[in-house]
C-alpha cells in the first residue's frame, strides 16, 4: 500500500515504544496532541461558561488551558523522543503570556 | 491613578512567572528529564531575574510602607494629622503574626527557602496595599 512507501509503520509487537516510532515518523504529533489540549479546554471551557453565565472569561481559561498544556508537555519531557526543548519552551512561554493577559485583564475591571 | 490595580497586576505576573519556572524547573529535577528548560539560556535567566525582581520588591514595599505610615500633614485640614493609628494596628499584626507564620512555614513547607518568596512578597503586597490605603484615607488620590 502506499502508506507503507511512505511511513515505516511502527512495531506493534512490542509496543514500549510505539508513540515515540509513530511520533518519530510524524513529528507534528506531539505539537497536535498540545494543541488539542489547549483548544479543548480553551474553548469547552469559555464557552461553557458563556452558555451559563452569558459572558465568557477568555482570559481565565487560557491560562487554564495553558496549565493543563503544560502539564502535559513536561509529562512528555521524562523521555526522549516526544517533545523537543524548543516546544517546550514556547508552551512555557504561551502559559507566561496568558498570566501575563490574565492579570492586566484584572487590572483593568 | 490606579496605582493599586497596577502594582497588583505587575507582582501577580512576577509571583506567576517565578511559579511556574520554579514548578517547571523542579519537575525536571525531580523526575531527572532528560528535556529540562533550565537547559535554554534565556529561560534559566528569567527565573533568578524574576526572584531578584520580587526579592527587591518586597524590600521597597517594606520601606514605603513605613514611610507612609511615619506620614504627618500639617494641621487644620479636616483629615488625620498623622497615620499614628493605622501604624499601630498594622504593625502590632505584623509582629503577632511572624511567629505563627514561621511555625508554619516550617511545619507545611520544610526548612528550604523554595516557598518563602512567595510568602514574603505576600506579606509586602499586603503592606504596600495597606499603606496606600492609608495614604488614601490621608490624602486621596490613589485607586
Amino acid at each position: 500500500m502506499l502508506f507503507l512507501d511512505l511511513y515505516t509503520l511502527p512495531n506493534s509487537t512490542t509496543p514500549d515504544q510505539i508513540l515515540i516510532d509513530t511520533i518519530a515518523e510524524v513529528d507534528i504529533v506531539p505539537k497536535l496532541l498540545l494543541a488539542f489540549v489547549f483548544f479543548v479546554v480553551f474553548i469547552g471551557g469559555s464557552m461553557r461558561q458563556s452558555l451559563r453565565t452569558g459572558t465568557a472569561d477568555f482570559a481565565m481559561w487560557s491560562v487554564v488551558a495553558s496549565l493543563c498544556t503544560l502539564m502535559i508537555a513536561l509529562i512528555m519531557s521524562t523521555a526522549i523522543g516526544f517533545i523537543s526543548l524548543e516546544w517546550l519552551v514556547i508552551v512555557v512561554v504561551i502559559t507566561i503570556l496568558s498570566g501575563v493577559w490574565l492579570y492586566f485583564d484584572r487590572a483593568m475591571t | 491613578m490606579g496605582q493599586i490595580q497596577w502594582g497588583l497586576a505587575f507582582v501577580f505576573i512576577a509571583c506567576f512567572t517565578f511559579a511556574v519556572l520554579s514548578f517547571a524547573i523542579g519537575f525536571a529535577n525531580d523526575n531527572s528529564s532528560p528535556i529540562d528548560i533550565s537547559d535554554d539560556t534565556q529561560l534559566s535567566l528569567l527565573y533568578p531575574n524574576t526572584s531578584s525582581n520580587l526579592s527587591t520588591y518586597n524590600t521597597e514595599s517594606a520601606t514605603s510602607s513605613q514611610s507612609i505610615l511615619n506620614t504627618t500633614i500639617a494641621p487644620g485640614s479636616q483629615t488625620a494629622q498623622s497615620s499614628g493609628p493605622f501604624t499601630i494596628t498594622f504593625a502590632n499584626a505584623i509582629g503577632v503574626v511572624t511567629n505563627i507564620m514561621g511555625v508554619g512555614y516550617q511545619k507545611i513547607f520544610g526548612s528550604t527557602d523554595g516557598f518563602g518568596i512567595f510568602l514574603s512578597v505576600f506579606i509586602g503586597v499586603i503592606g504596600l496595599i495597606t499603606a496606600l490605603y492609608i495614604w488614601k484615607a490621608l490624602f486621596g488620590g490613589v485607586d
